[in-house]
């Protein structure tokens, strides 16, 4: 069973910052996040919006909540984990979130992988 | 000794100068525009004062100041009045004034009005002025595009219309053109400017709403190409192009994103001011 740990456990927003998003605009899978307090933008991905606003609001969201919410219209849908890793890592790299669970973390698979 | 009060909405401007280079530039530019009412708050007061010290005497230069402050390192004392329109460009872009600010060419048909954000050289100047002294669009800016984020409208300031090297010649071709100084070995190289079209000036309150976001790309010689983008993409390339974005903060961020929302994005290229003005009338359509 992949996915039962609430990305809480795994990951924060980045402290001082108050992110906001750009409109669902049509014909683009990208969406802008906008930190209001440096002026700072990024282009990210759908799935990516869709992590930030389920940690935005505090909320428990899993990994397969955020796949059956985020990836239900890809088909098919089976490296959504892939694709989750590498949307966290890249929000990570962007400064955005802060992987919590320390320096020998070596993959989100192995970590969420847990019940 | 010239001391006036230009209204160039939206904004207020004294300008106070000696030299004759700046007042022949205010009179042959400027001489349509309304003289603001006395009580009038000040945006901006500027000077353009001769260079001081020893210097003057073997190569005099100007100065520009604003609000007292000299916040540039002087130019040769025969571009003053170049040196006049930066510097209202700087004030533009540099103060707080509640509007998020671009660089871009702005125009407008009716209210409805064409962005052509471009880095320098990209030619929106030459396509801005081939669009309004050709095809009849009103002149917002060609240099800044000053956004209100309250009302989501792009606030016209029409000014004189840099045109640098080989647009001299090809704007001064056109029918109605009213072409100011040339000024040789600038930091842009050859420098002149086209007087804002009167018509402009009489609308200069009116404000319009974006539908076309245009980036431009001369390039002489290629042929046309024209290709519809993603608002993110435009986002980005905007963005880039913005004076104030950061410090507009959320305010500008959504005023951008309203804009954007109410937009058609595109990207043209092009090797000639026909191609240029057929691809504007193809995606304005």
């Amino acid at each position: 069973m992949v996915g039962i740990a609430p990305l809480q456990t795994q990951f924060n927003l980045t402290a001082g910052r108050l992110l906001k998003f750009s409109p669902d605009w049509p014909c683009s899978d990208a969406r802008v996040v906008f930190d209001c307090l440096s002026g700072d933008y990024w282009v990210i991905s759908h799935l990516a919006k869709g992590v930030l606003e389920s940690l935005q609001r505090g909320g428990k969201v899993t990994f397969d909540q955020l796949a059956q919410t985020q990836l239900a219209e890809q088909s098919p849908p089976t490296r959504w984990h892939e694709t989750l890793e590498l949307t966290l890592r890249s929000l990570v790299n962007a400064g955005l979130l802060v992987d919590t669970r320390g320096p020998t973390a070596t993959a989100v698979l192995d970590d969420c992988a847990i019940s | 000794m010239i001391d006036t009060l230009l209204h160039i909405p939206p904004f207020h401007v004294r300008v106070r100068s000696p030299l004759a280079s700046v007042s022949d530039h205010l009179e042959f530019f400027y001489r349509g525009y309304p003289v603001s009412d006395a009580e009038a708050f000040v945006d901006f007061d500027v000077q353009v004062l001769p260079g001081k010290g020893l210097r003057r005497w073997w190569a005099p230069q100007v100065r520009f100041l604003l609000d007292g402050v000299e916040s540039f390192y002087p130019l040769p004392l025969d571009q003053a009045a170049p040196m006049l329109e930066w510097g209202l460009n700087w004030c533009v872009a540099s103060r707080p004034l509640g509007y998020l600010v671009m660089h871009a060419g702005m125009l407008a048909r009716g209210d409805q009005a064409l962005m052509m954000p471009g880095v320098p050289g990209a030619g929106k100047s030459t396509l801005t002025a081939s669009l309004c002294l050709l095809r009849h669009w009103r002149l917002l800016s060609d240099e800044l595009a000053i956004l209100e984020p309250a009302s989501g409208l792009m606030k016209p300031h029409p000014r004189p219309i840099s045109l640098k090297n080989a647009s001299i010649d090809l704007v001064r071709a056109f029918n109605g053109a009213r072409i100011g100084r040339v000024y040789k070995d600038t930091r842009k190289g050859t420098l002149s400017h086209a007087a804002c079209p009167a018509g402009s000036v009489d609308l200069a309150t009116n404000a319009a709403r974006v539908r076309w976001v245009v980036f431009p790309k001369f390039n002489a010689g290629t042929s046309p190409a024209c290709e519809e983008i993603s608002r993110v993409e435009a986002f980005s390339l905007i963005s880039e192009q913005s004076f104030n974005r950061e410090r507009m903060g959320e305010a500008g961020f959504d005023a951008l994103c309203a804009l954007l929302t109410d937009a058609r994005c595109f990207q043209i290229s092009y090797g000639s001011t026909a191609d240029g003005l057929a691809l504007i009338e193809q995606v304005t359509q």
